[in-house]
């Protein structure tokens, strides 16, 4: 699956640590979803979507 | 003044403290009912004063494994069930040959590397520690794999 999250987080200057901690995540989840290698779940998907103000499909397509 | 600990860091205390609390009170609690019970014999006594101390060493476990667990995000979770699970299932195949060639002849090989020592209950244990210490490993080796290929 295809996401924005890398491009969301540079236009807000977060570094992956400072966007895990926003998350309650690990640092190297961050990084696997960035990089398509970890899908996140439907809960983290809507805290990633709360988080950035924008709607699921707004940040996560379907490769 | 120092910062108020986070509503996370309460839980953890607590957490702790009920597991240590717990624990001590399982034990002592349990050894001093045995122990009245058994009007203080401690060799009869000792059977149920090692199943207290094993319930209190579970106790902690267990709340300790609850800790671990709620304090993992999502993707650790995931790579923990995954790796346990093809860990297992590589440890079961990987040791059933080595039981097979232990069974030769009776168990001879084995028999004959235990001498006196092989005792049925000793054999129940070997083969429980072997099969617990090869899921372990190989569950290692799958996390580290998993890791690997998400580099």
């Amino acid at each position: 699956m295809k996401n924005r999250l890398k491009a969301l987080r540079a236009e807000r200057g977060w570094s992956q640590a400072e966007l895990a901690e926003r998350l309650d995540v690990s640092r190297q989840s961050v990084n696997a979803i960035e990089t398509g290698k970890y899908d996140p779940s439907l809960p983290l998907a809507f805290r990633i979507a709360r988080l950035f103000g924008l709607p699921i499909e707004a940040i996560f397509e379907d490769a | 003044m120092p910062p108020m600990p986070s509503h996370r860091q309460i839980a953890l205390m607590s957490s702790v403290a009920v597991a240590v609390v717990g624990a001590v009170v399982i034990w002592f609690g349990a050894a001093a009912i045995i122990l009245a019970v058994f009007h203080d014999d401690v060799h009869a006594a000792a059977p149920w004063l090692a199943l207290a101390k094993f319930a209190s060493l579970a106790w902690a476990a267990a709340i300790g494994w609850r800790i671990t667990w709620r304090r993992l995000d999502e993707m650790e979770k995931e790579v923990r069930k995954l790796s346990w699970f093809i860990g297992s299932t590589a440890a079961i195949l990987l040791t059933a040959p080595i039981m097979m060639l232990w069974l030769l002849n009776g168990g001879a090989v084995l028999a004959h590397h235990m001498g006196r020592r092989g005792t049925p209950g000793v054999y129940f244990a070997l083969g429980w520690v072997g099969l617990v210490m090869a899921q372990l490993l190989c569950s290692l080796v799958a996390r580290a794999g998993w890791w690997v290929s998400k580099r």
